[in-house]
This record gives C-alpha cells, structure tokens and sequence, in this order.
C-alpha cells in the first residue's frame, strides 16, 4: 500500500519496462503511470525519466504543468476530481463540492494535512446525461447527491480501498434514447474489414512501383482498398468531430503519400463539454470503431493504429483491452488478417487532462510524449502527422461510420441525411430535458424535433456544438443539425426557463480560459480578458462600453488565434450578446464606464499601514 | 484661421519619458503650435484643466489617490483621452510592485532599507494614499485611444496628433510600432 505523503520508493521506475524508459514518446504514458501509482510524480521520477532518456528535465517538468492530471505536488490517497461543466453546476455540484470539503475537512484544491484525500474541480468529465459527476482515484462516479456524497465522505474517512466502495457508484450508462439505421443493428465483427477484402481493388500507384517487393506500403496497395475507397467517397461521409472534413479525401491522401510509414489514429479525447457519444460509443460499439480502423489501415496502407483516450475514460481501459484481445483473437487484428498476409494492430494510448489535445496536430503531439500544443496545419498531418509521417486522424464515431459503409456500402449510407450532410449522427442530449443520452438521428433533424423527443419543449435556449459551438434561442429552434446549418459534434445542452443564460456565458468563460494552451497571445490574452468582463457584469459593474469591448476582444481571437480553441472561444459571448442580450442589459447598472474594483477599497491596506483616516485617505466614487 | 486644437497632458505613476519624447518631435513642436494649445500639462505647468478640451494625453498607469483624481479630472473634462505609453496602458514598470503585497514594499524601502533612520512607514497626510496594485488607465476610466511604446518615437506621436488633429481614426502603421 502506497502512500502519497510518504517519500516515493527508490526504485519506482520499476514500474516502466526498462525499453520504453528510454523512449521520449512514451513520457507522457509513463507520467500517466506514475501518477496513478504514487498520485504524483515526485521530482525524483521527473530527474531520473530525464537522465534515462537523454532529455532535459524541463520537458518532463513541461508536461506536467500542462497536463492537468499530472501534479508535482503529492495529492491525497484518495483524489477526488468534480466535473464542473455547466450541466453539472445546474444539478447541484457546487453545493455537493460544499459538503463533500465540509465532510473530509479538506480546502478545494488543496491536500488534506495527513495526505488522505485531496478534492479539485475538472472540466466535463463527459457524464453530462447522468451527473453530477466526479471522478475519485481517476475513476468516474456518477449520480452525484447529498446522500451518496456523505456515504462517500465516510468511506475516505473510514479509509475503505476503492475496490470495496459500492459497485453502483461506478455505474455508466450508455443511455441510447433513439437509434436509427446505422445503430439499430450493429454491424456483425468482421463483417466490414472482411467486405473490404472481398471488395479487392488492388492498384498500384505510379510512385510505388519503385518500392521493393518487402515494402509494407507496397504490399498494402497490392492487397487493395481501392474498391472500399470509393464506397468512403459514395457515402460522401465527412467526419464526425466536429470539422466536417471529408473522409474520402483525407484517407486517400494518405493512401497516395510516399513518404514513411502510414498511420490510423483514432481520437476519443472527447474533451468537448457536454459530449459523451464517444464513451458511449467505445462502450457499446468498440468493436465498429476498432473495425473502422482496420479497414482504413487496409486502405491507406498502414501497420498501426493508436485509439487516443482522455484520461476521464481510463475506466475503459480493461474493457477495450479485452475487445482488442477478442478482436486478435478472431484474427480480426494483428498479424494476418482473416488469413490474408494483411497486418494491422491498434495500442491504447490516454490523453492527461487538456482539452487542447482533442485538436489534432496537439493530439499528435500528445502521444509523441509531448505538451498538446496545436501546430500551423502545414504540412497536414496527411503528409507529415505522427512521427512526420502521413496519418489519419479521424473521430471515433467517423471510424464507427466507415465500418457501415464498407459492410452496406456507400450508396446505402448516403441515401439517408441532407445533400451536404450524408448518414446519421448521434447527439448528446444533456441539461434541462426528462430523457438525456444518446439520439441517432439522420442528419438535418430540426432541434425542435429532438427537444420534443427528450422532453424538452420548455427550453429558453440550446447550446448547440458544445461551448465553442452555437448558442441558440427559441427564434432557432427550427434551425437543423446538418453541415449546412448548425455544425458542431452533436451536443446539445438544453437550458430550461428557469436558468439563468449568463451563468452558462460565465460557465464556458471560465473553461476556455483554463483550456488555453497558452501558445498564442490572442488566446492566452484573450480566454482570460473575457473572463475578467463577465466577472466585471457579473459584480455589476458592467457597462455599454465594457460590452463593446466584448465584442473587440471576441473578434480580435476570431481572426488572429493560432487554432481553432482561440479562433471559437468567444462564440458564447457574442452569440449570447445578440441572441439573450436582457442576460447583459440586467446587469448593467450605469451606462457610464465604473471601475471593475472598489477605488475606496484599494486604499485600505495603506490605510490600515498609515493609520490615516482623514477625508485625503478615501476615494469617493465618482459623480456621472 | 480654425479655433485651436485644445490640448491637455499629464504624467501619473510614470517617468516623463513619453513626454521627453513630445519633445522629441524636434522643430515640428513650432508647427504643431500653431495647431494647438496646450491647456494642463507639465510643458506650461498649469495644474488644473480650466475649461473642456479637445484631447488629453495621459503617460504613466494609476499608483495612487492623487493619481485617480487627476485622471478623473482628466475624462472629465477631455473629449478624448489617449494612454500614452507602456504604464499607461498596462500599469508598465511600476506594476511591477503588484506581486508583493503594499506592505512588503513599504517596509522593503522605509523600514529595512539600508541606512534608514527614524524607520518608519510615512503618514503624513500630504502624501497621497498608495493603492493596493497600480492599475493601468483603462481600469479606472474610459480611454479611447492607446498608443504604444516605451516610449512612443516622436514620429509615433506626430503621425498620431496630425491624424487626429486631420480627423481620421489614427491607427498607427507597422513601422511606429514595431519595437524589433
């Protein structure tokens, strides 16, 4: 039994195979296991990973100030992490934090004295439809109330190990409320790659005819893929995180791509707040998405997929291991597929907290072992990705998509949705609504018909696309999900009449301005600018000029941040100016600028230090 | 001939170094002259705005009680209001002070300096009044233009006083602002 006051065994390192201790890509998975075991990662481990890598101390120390599950700093035997999107704070979890630090005697944020327990907040920990939520020891509780947060409190104070906790405080549902076409029956395992090889299709490009006869690129191309190919374009399916991008050309560019060793990776660091299809996804339909990415390692002619997780679903991680397992078993993966001379083998890899990494080129850096820092999207990472060369990087329910496609076809796939919106979706329905989870609907659903569906008809407003997406009124309800109109991942978090809009402005504020990596000005700026002004309305301080000044800062980041985080974190605030401005109106009180802070006030500590009192040593406020 | 441009200036928490560089705007001081008048500023040491001018021009962030009255005479009475230079824009310099608390400085320089005697923490009441953080201008008022630069180049300012004084919306080229 560890303890995370005591000083870390010597030998620690034992932990780590000694052939990935020297390998710089594998840091961040090697953090991740410190700190699972020892709750922190003590200097020693930092300074003894460094010398065993032959890099500089610095870069571990960088990844732990980046990665917000890592810390320096020794958390409790037992770390409790709330998840705090703004569904969560509708629920309740403010007051439920309240008691829980009340219970343990323990400071938000900080590490009980005799090293036992330790209590922080977390962005959405992607339980939206059954929280409030947290996570203790990494592992996600759900259902969060007074009742089950007293009996937890007993437990960490009555020092009860984690295993022998009640089971059903662990229990996550999928709650798949609607399912259309593509979920209603799931695709047979195998039934996808095995259509991809009967398809066939094998061409040879002009620049791999060079290749030796040994070469895996060439021997890919020779086994085909061509044929599955044109089914992805057919389907005319774009990708499912968000961006839209077609899948079609993406893989294709990788498949045509010289240069190094191809690469599939999938990205489950569902880090937008309110989504959680991806978790239910790799719950219910692991094996479609770990089909997907098969069938696109056989079609762009690569040996190794990476499934990249965020570190909210390590408690996934025995289930997908053991589906990876079945999957080889089935000889559906690894070496020789379905007896063909074709290789294809999937590894898991997790995220460390950072909502930056669900963007590719940080996720590309992320599991290089590196900080999640977005790069210019030159060259993409089609043809310089992982390790510089050519990758997909696609969402899991777009690797999900494509193992329909390959098993129905295209034409089957295509024939649902809107002209620029092929195939269904599914939506994360959370908030003010009686049935949250999961809906598939074909895309082009109006949101009116899927507040209808989850008994929502009461809603003031939908935040559509998570907090860098679209914030929607009642005028909008007619509005569809669809490529064409309301983009996004599919999330909607629904505000029903009786929330206030602007603690969701404040919300998503606060979150981006964690969330910023800090690359660029306009965003690291920019994030905690807008912060500071919903604080200033939300004292009352608020003004017509500190609104206009909402507005500059907000197009400022739209044009000049380096990414997309930076370039949509201000969405809310000028959405929810033109779309629930009475959010705004009420809270001014002057229209005349004021000072965000008590001018009096600010000369109270030189006061006390003076001891003066005269009618010099205050600062009335100003007449208008 | 048109009415004057009327024009007043002050430096707050500051060194004078934006102004130094007014200055530097050489004999084009004899043109601009003929354009404007200058109301408060420290170039004619008149110490009240006597009447509403037409632009103010602020060097320095926001240290003190004085300061804020100043300021607010400032706005008061000034059509427009410019922060000019680094500290008044982001409080520069003597912000620096913000990372320890007032007490940490005041003891730092008048009770465990070197070579103090009678060490004590002043209160006379004719000293103003020290705020907690020094704050840049745009905290405590309105400001409507900033321009940059520690200090602005004397080019910086003319470019900006003869847009302004031309009627245009000043918005410095590259070349002004660039400081690499």
């Amino acid at each position: 039994m560890y303890s995370a006051t005591a000083t870390p065994v010597p030998d620690f390192l034992d932990l780590i195979p000694p052939e990935r201790r020297s390998d710089p890509h594998a840091l961040l998975q090697i953090l991740i296991q410190i700190q699972h075991a020892y709750h922190h990662v003590p200097q020693e481990a930092a300074k003894r990973l460094a010398a065993e890598m032959g890099i500089p101390l610095v870069r571990v120390q960088g990844l732990l100030s980046f990665y917000s599950f890592l810390s320096p700093q020794p958390q409790g035997e037992y770390v409790i992490h709330f998840s705090d999107n703004i569904t969560d704070q509708m629920f309740g979890n403010r007051e439920l934090v309240a008691l829980m630090c009340q219970r343990l005697d323990v400071n938000l944020g900080e590490t009980r004295k005799d090293g036992r327990v330790s209590v922080h907040f977390t962005s959405c920990t992607g339980m939206c439809d059954q929280g409030p939520a947290a996570l203790v020891n990494y592992l996600p509780v759900t259902n969060l109330d007074r009742e089950r947060i007293e009996r937890i409190a007993d437990l960490v104070n009555a020092q009860i190990p984690l295993k022998d906790w009640p089971a059903e405080f662990f229990v996550v549902k999928s709650q798949i409320r609607r399912s259309d076409v593509v979920f209603r029956k799931p695709i047979e395992p195998g039934a996808g790659i095995r259509a991809s090889l009967e398809r066939g299709g094998a061409f040879l490009p002009e620049w791999a005819e060079d290749l030796a006869p040994s070469d895996a690129r060439r021997h890919h191309l020779e086994r085909g893929g061509a044929e599955t190919l044109k089914e992805i374009y057919h389907s005319d399916l774009r990708g499912r995180g968000g961006a839209g991008f077609k899948t079609g050309i993406k893989w294709e560019s990788v498949r045509d791509a010289k240069a190094g060793d191809h690469y599939v990776l999938c990205n489950a660091d569902e880090g937008e707040p309110g989504t959680f299809k991806d978790r239910v996804l790799l719950t219910d339909y692991a094996d479609m998405v770990f089909e997907g990415m098969t069938i696109c390692g056989h079609v762009v002619g690569s040996k190794i997929g990476i499934l990249y997780l965020r570190q909210e679903y390590w408690y996934m991680k025995e289930h997908l291991e053991n589906v990876l397992n079945s999957r080889r078993e089935a000889a559906l993966l690894g070496k020789g597929i379905l007896g063909t001379d074709l290789d294809f083998d999937i590894e898991l890899q997790f995220g460390a907290g950072a909502y930056i990494c669900g963007m590719e080129t940080a996720m590309i850096k992320s599991i290089e072992g590196r900080r999640g820092i977005p790069r210019r999207r030159w060259p993409l990472p089609v043809h310089q990705g992982y390790l510089r060369c050519p990758t997909v990087v696609n969402n899991v329910e777009t690797f999900a998509a494509a193992t329909v496609i390959s098993a129905k076809g295209g034409a089957w796939f295509a024939h649902n949705g809107t002209g620029q919106s092929t195939g269904t979706k599914l939506f994360c329905v959370s908030g003010d609504c009686e049935r949250p989870g999961i809906y598939e609907y074909p895309w082009g659903v109006s949101v009116h018909e899927v507040l209808r569906d989850c008994g929502a008809l009461d809603a003031q407003g939908v935040q559509v696309g998570g907090p860098s997406g679209t914030m929607i009124n009642t005028q909008e309800f007619d509005r569809s999900a669809c490529f064409e109109d309301l983009v996004g991942t599919g999330t909607l978090m629904i505000f029903g009449p009786q929330r206030d809009m602007f603690e969701v402005v404040k919300n998503f504020a606060l979150f981006f301005q964690h969330e910023s990596c800090g690359l660029c000005t306009p965003c690291r700026l920019g994030t905690t600018l807008l912060a500071n002004y919903v604080r200033k309305f939300e004292q009352g301080c608020g003004s017509p000029v500190d609104l206009e000044e909402l507005r500059n800062i907000s197009g400022l980041m739209k044009t000049m941040a380096h990414c997309g985080l930076g370039q949509t974190a201000n969405h809310h605030i000028t959405e929810s100016i033109e779309k629930f401005p009475a959010i705004w109106a009420n809270r001014m009180k002057t229209t005349e600028f004021v000072p965000a802070f008590d001018l009096d006030r600010a000369l109270e500590e030189a006061r006390g230090l003076t001891g003066r009192n005269d009618s010099e040593a205050h600062l009335a406020p100003v007449e208008a | 001939m048109a009415e004057k441009l009327k024009v007043a200036t002050c430096s707050l928490a500051g060194c004078f170094g934006c102004h130094m560089s007014l200055l530097d705007i050489d004999e084009r001081l004899l043109d601009l002259l003929e354009v404007v008048e200058f109301d408060r500023s420290p170039i004619n040491d008149i110490k009240h705005i006597s009447q509403p001018v037409d632009l103010g021009l602020i060097e320095g962030g926001v240290c003190n009680a004085e300061n804020v009255h100043v300021l607010h005479e400032f706005r008061k009475m000034c059509k427009i209001l410019v922060a000019v230079g680094e500290c008044g824009i982001t409080g520069g310099l003597p912000s620096m002070r913000n990372s320890f608390t007032l007490k940490e400085c005041l003891e730092e320089a008048f009770v465990r300096g070197v070579g103090t005697e009678n060490a004590h923490i002043p209160d006379d009441p004719e000293i103003p009044l020290l705020l907690d953080k020094v704050r840049p201008l745009h905290h405590i008022v309105k400001i409507d233009y900033f321009l940059p630069g520690c200090p602005p180049s004397a080019d910086a300012l003319w470019y900006f006083l003869t847009e302004l004084m031309a009627g245009n919306d000043p918005s410095l080229p590259q070349e002004l602002i660039h400081f690499d």
